[in-house]
């Protein structure tokens, strides 16, 4: 399983910097979580390490082998693989038919991972004729997840797979990422859900508005109290700014 | 001393510069380049109207059939009914107009590809019933003995002076139009290419811009038909057929759909081409007519490949852009705050029992809360909360399907559009800028419902007093959010932060006294921050009640009063501040468990 | 009785053939985005490509697009950015490819009369020309607006017809049928010609069908369609995925005009009409839910068929008029949804 290591990363969407020299490393079999509030570009960041947005400046690099640049089907055939937020899965077509398009550029294996997601995720076993709109909102998450490991991963990406779950299905969708985990597979996990992820993660960062603030091992970065602050506000002093408005 | 001209002088002068040339070439040319200089004109003309659909957003495949409508129509008229000419002609373009508001009432509705299905419908339908109504048309091969054309003393008969007249036409039309985008209605127009939704929350009644906007291109290709009828005193289907029809495309694509004058250089252009090819291809090589087929479809291909803005993209750089001038500092009197009376209301708006659900997702449950003047409240929640939805029923995007939201005591009007007048003003999670605008333009936008200038108007430049007033107060707005340097820079050059500022300066101008703001600190600096923090604190001194939806805590922490808090859709908690912020749950929701 | 039973074989026939221009405007239209007016000339191409190979004649076709395809793959071999073994793959696959245009035009050639080598000639290299006019003109500007690529398929249709007539004249020429005769069906007289017109146009349909449903590459395409961003996701290359469209549809374009040539004689003109006829059909049925657009131009056939026997003047007028009541029951159905693209 490889490692995972951004150096200086910038970029944004169309004239919006968003990431602004970023650096991070995933060590070969680590899970590592990143945190932070909404807006603070986490998506954006994955969306540039798996080729959806163009990287303006940095290095992406995956076992020392330059990836920048590449696009996204290029990524995904070297093992570099997405669960985006949005899922994006194909609404009209089957549980199947999306595991097996998942599977697009592993065709020699895919029957035999085929098998491997059904045993992991019963549920789209039962469901695999449906078409996949019909899924409830865990069902579709197991299902996006489950196509991205018919790509045989080597870097496996997951972008706030607990959003808009009732908190069981979300255990078991985690239990499965705790899973792969621990059989090896370099994870990275963008969450919101800091205590969740962290109490699964092997190390933490934590991201506020394109910059990297906070990093440690999970043990420690549970009780920051600088990620509460994170989450919660505390770092800018607008009280000059407030003052003014009151004066003249 | 360097002296630079405004864009609306230079299209004056462009437009001058057209009837000149065309008029000294009209004095010289011999036949055969004269009528080729005719045909020119009459497409530009066409193709202008054309330029003006597509800057609005919207698209005619079959523009041709409209020039048919005005050919036949004041042919008919002249020369069977005995009508004098030139009312015949102004009733051939009535007639293309009626034709084009009764297919636009008709297909209003129509969604996505369908809406440019039917405009090819009708460009493929009409020549059609043309050839079919042969008693009245002559079938096929059309019918001449058309009179000249007549105005007043002035005979037109001979070509050069019609030749002349089409030309005058097409430099008001060109001149006119040019000027028209740098007026209210122009900058409504724009809005609406830019996002309907948009253009609706400034105020802009959009399914009846649309409408006149399609009428006047209509006209515009009627105008140019019953020209063509009175030139050559013949008419046919075919000039007005699906290939003419796409043909008006190609010149208005390939001259650039941006700007009139690009249709006009598109117009020219294609001509050009055809007769280079002509020349050089058939007379001096001998090679066969296909062969210019081949060529003139390569160097289109090859031209808007480069150049997708078509050939005025790659010219417009010499245009002069939009500048307005910035009145004197104690020419006051802009004022853009509420008046005394809308200070004290405590319940401005009010969301009672809002629920939401969409299919069998029920995305919320009895969310209740209300904003009054004078204080600045907050939604916060974690991802996935429900907080644009309901900041989508609260502004009237959306419908709710339990509960109602009352503004003043009176339920949401109908239409989007009406909701600027109620003095209530919104920005967008995904800034909703004009680009092709200037930053001062895309501010004024903010004013439209305080202005009355229609197009024509905005053409003759008889708005000028009430463009001054609009710009002053775009002036000031701009000022409080501290940009009044990017005034003349294009939208789509700004940073996101700047961009922001701006769409809170095009709300502000409005005077409103109910401000929504959708995540307003989004992409911002520190510095763009604080400057925000500021203004929201000014506003709210000044009476403006503000609701504002965010993710930076800091900043949300620091500029309200008040704080709703949800999670999943429901009301979680609510209070000041620091309240909130040691509230158990509240950290639960957004650390997790 | 038996003349509207006479009038419908013939509306179905036409139907037929129209479906499946109208099915190669879907194609390419829901994975490109592209509104291609220049889809009926692969219609013309392939009848004209069949007539005169029928005749004896060395498809003109051939050479041009073979020295298009090497073209292209000399630029692809001078691109940095693709590695050795990713480079022999490709210099692999397309020599296969070109060889193979030339080898099934070459045996076509030598066995003059052979009606199935000659079907499969014209075909496989008007196919080919639907990768190369992507290639050419849709992705050198992958953000230019719906209307722009509109026009830009005006110029490719500009092209094509020109190129046309140069490699082949404007004369008609008349494609022998694939049977005499025929056989009646109840009361009414169905040539073989029909029948193999409708028989074929409905197995090329299924084909489609079973492609697009049942095969890993069909269902890729379809993801493209249905949601871009998740087909990049699984490691779909757009790129290809347009040009593979292009392909699809400039296949079953020019199939239906190699149905069309013995009926109409393989002329230079006949693109246009049948490709206005199979957009029609598109739009009546719906131009992204191909089993519906079938219906459109089933409706379609039918109805010219019936006009022109009752006013054949207002034949076309009847057909192009009835697009909007046609537009606007759909849209209250079910209107168009923005495929963000």
């Amino acid at each position: 399983m490889p490692q995972l290591q951004l150096e200086h990363i910038t970029l944004g969407y169309g004239r919006a910097l968003v990431i602004d020299e970023l650096s991070l490393l995933v060590r070969p079999g680590e899970l590592v979580t990143i945190l932070g509030a909404n807006g603070a570009g986490k998506t954006t960041l994955l969306n540039g390490v798996a080729g959806l947005i163009p990287v303006r400046s940095g290095r992406v690099l995956l076992d020392g082998e330059n990836l920048t640049g590449l696009p996204p089907e290029q990524l995904v055939a070297r093992g570099v693989v997405l669960v985006p937020e949005r899922r994006e899965l194909f609404g009209s077509l089957s549980v199947e038919t999306n595991l097996r398009l998942g599977g697009y550029r592993q065709k020699a294996t895919s029957a035999k991972t085929l098998e491997r997601v059904y045993s992991l995720f019963p549920i789209l076993a039962e469901r695999r004729a449906q078409m996949a709109s019909t899924l409830s909102g865990g069902e579709q998450q197991m299902l996006a997840l489950g196509r991205a490991l018919m790509a045989s991963p080597r870097l496996l990406m997951l972008d706030e797979p607990s959003v808009g779950l009732a908190p069981k299905i979300m255990r078991e969708i985690l239990e499965v990422i705790s899973r792969l985990r621990n059989e090896g597979m370099t994870i990275l996990l963008v969450e919101q859900n800091a205590r969740l992820a962290l109490s699964l993660a092997d190390r933490g960062y934590v991201m506020e508005i394109g910059r990297l603030v906070l990093e440690g091992p999970s043990s420690s970065l549970i009780d920051d109290p600088r990620l509460s602050q994170a989450y919660l506000g505390g770092a800018t002093d607008y009280a000059a700014a407030k003052a003014a408005a009151y004066v003249d | 001393m360097t002296h630079s001209i405004s864009n609306k002088q230079a299209a004056l002068l462009a437009a001058c510069g057209v009837f000149l040339v065309a008029a000294l070439l009209a004095g010289v040319l011999p036949p055969y380049y004269l009528t080729l200089l005719v045909t020119v004109g009459i497409t530009a003309l066409a193709a202008s109207g054309l330029a003006l659909l597509l800057s609005s957003g919207q698209v005619s495949l079959g523009h041709a059939a409209y020039m048919g409508i005005g050919a036949y129509g004041s042919a008919i008229l002249a020369r069977d009914h005995g009508f004098p000419t030139p009312v015949a002609l102004l009733a051939g373009v009535a007639a293309a107009a009626f034709a084009a508001l009764v297919v636009g009432s008709v297909t209003r509705g129509l969604k996505g590809h369908f809406l440019p299905l039917a405009t090819l419908a009708v460009g493929i339908a009409t020549p059609t019933a043309l050839i079919g109504a042969s008693s009245v048309t002559g079938g096929a091969s059309g019918f001449g003995q058309i009179p000249a054309l007549a105005i007043g003393p002035l005979d037109l008969s001979s070509e050069r002076s019609l030749a002349i007249l089409v030309w005058l036409l097409v430099a008001i039309a060109a001149g006119g139009l040019a000027r028209f985008q740098s007026s209210r209605m122009g900058r409504a127009v724009a809005a609406l290419n830019a996002s309907e939704q948009m253009a609706q929350v400034v105020g802009i009644d959009t399914p009846r811009l649309k409408l006149s906007i399609f009428v006047i291109a209509a006209a515009l290709a009627g105008l140019a038909g019953g020209l063509y009828a009175f030139y050559f005193r013949f008419v046919s289907p075919s000039p007005f057929s699906l290939p003419a029809s796409i043909n008006l495309l190609i010149a208005c694509i390939l001259g650039g759909a941006a700007s009139p004058f690009g249709a006009v250089l598109g117009a020219i252009a294609v001509m050009a081409i055809e007769i280079f090819l002509q020349d050089v291809l058939a007379r001096k090589l001998g090679l066969p007519g296909h062969v210019e087929m081949v060529v003139f479809g390569a160097v289109l291909i090859g031209v808007l490949l480069k150049w997708p803005g078509g050939i005025w993209s790659a010219l417009a750089r010499f245009w002069p852009s939009f500048t307005a001038l910035k009145p004197n500092a104690d020419a006051g009197g802009a004022e853009l705050t509420p008046s005394a009376a809308e200070r004290h209301k405590p319940h401005l708006l009010q969301l009672s029992g809002i629920g939401k659900s969409f299919g069998g997702l029920q995305a919320l449950a009895d969310v209740t809360f209300s904003v009054g003047a004078r204080e600045i409240v907050g939604l916060i929640g974690p991802n996935g909360a429900g907080k644009s939805t309901t900041f989508d029923i609260a502004t009237g995007l959306t419908q709710p399907t339990a509960g109602q939201v009352h503004l003043d005591g009176l339920a949401l009007p109908a239409k989007l559009s009406q909701l600027v007048e109620l003095g209530v003003a919104r920005t967008f999670q995904h800034v909703k800028l004009v680009p092709n605008l200037s930053v001062i333009e895309n501010v004024a936008l903010g004013a439209y419902r305080q202005g009355s200038s229609g197009m024509l108007a905005g053409m003759a430049g008889l708005d000028r007093d009430e463009e001054a007033a609009t710009f002053a107060l775009a002036w000031r707005a701009l000022g409080i959010v501290e940009l009044e340097a990017l005034a003349s820079v294009p939208a789509s050059l700004l940073t996101m932060g700047q961009a922001r500022l701006v769409e809170v300066a095009r709300a502000i101008v409005s005077r409103p006294r109910l401000l929504l703001l959708d995540e307003p600190a989004a992409g911002l600096r520190t510095g763009e921050k604080l400057k925000l923090v500021g203004l929201l604190h000014r506003l709210r001194r000044s009476g403006t009640a503000v609701l504002i939806v965010e993710h930076d805590m800091d900043l949300v922490m620091n500029c309200v009063d008040r704080l709703i808090v949800l999670n999943r859709g429901r009301d979680l908690a609510r209070g000041t501040p620091d309240e909130v912020r040691a509230d158990p749950q509240v950290i639960a929701a957004y650390l997790g468990t | 009785m038996e003349t509207a039973l006479f009038l419908l074989v013939d509306g179905i026939t036409s139907g037929a053939v129209y479906g499946l221009v109208a099915l190669s405007l879907i194609i390419v239209y829901t994975v490109t985005r592209v509104v291609n007016i220049a889809q009926g000339e692969y219609v013309m191409l392939g009848a004209l490509s069949f007539a005169s190979t029928l005749q004896g004649v060395f498809q003109p076709l051939c050479m041009p697009v073979a020295g298009a395809l090497a073209a292209f793959v000399v630029v692809d071999l001078l691109n940095r950015h693709t590695g050795r073994a990713a480079k022999l793959r490709l210099l692999a696959t397309r020599a296969a490819w070109i060889a193979g245009v030339l080898a099934i035009n070459y045996a076509a050639y030598r066995s003059t009369g052979s009606y199935w080598l000659a079907a499969l000639a014209s075909v496989a290299t008007t196919a080919s020309l639907g990768p190369i006019v992507h290639r050419v003109s849709v992705e050198p500007a992958p953000n230019a607006s719906q209307i722009v690529l509109l026009i830009v398929s005006v110029g490719v249709y500009m092209v094509l017809h020109g190129t046309a007539a140069m490699l082949w004249g404007t004369e008609p020429r008349s494609v022998p049928p694939v049977a005499d005769g025929g056989v009646a069906i109840g009361p009414v007289f169905v040539t073989y010609q029909s029948l193999c017109i409708c028989l074929l146009s409905l197995t090329a349909m299924v084909v489609l069908y079973l492609f697009s449903e049942r095969t890993l590459v069909g269902q890729a395409l379809q993801a493209v369609a249905i949601n871009r961003v998740g087909a990049q996701l699984c490691g779909i290359p757009v790129r290809w995925a347009g040009q593979l469209s292009f392909a699809v549809g400039a296949a079953f374009s020019a199939f239906s005009g190699l149905l069309l040539a013995p009926l109409v004689t393989a002329n230079y003109e006949m693109g246009f009409v049948v490709g206005l006829k199979g957009f029609v059909g598109a739009a009546l049925g719906g131009i992204v839910e191909y089993p519906t657009a079938l219906i459109g131009v089933g409706l379609v056939g039918t109805i010219e068929s019936f006009a022109a026997f009752h006013a054949s003047a207002l034949r076309d007028l009847i057909v192009y008029l009835l697009v909007i009541p046609i537009l606007l029951w759909r849209n209250a159905m079910k209107p168009p949804q923005d495929h963000g693209h």
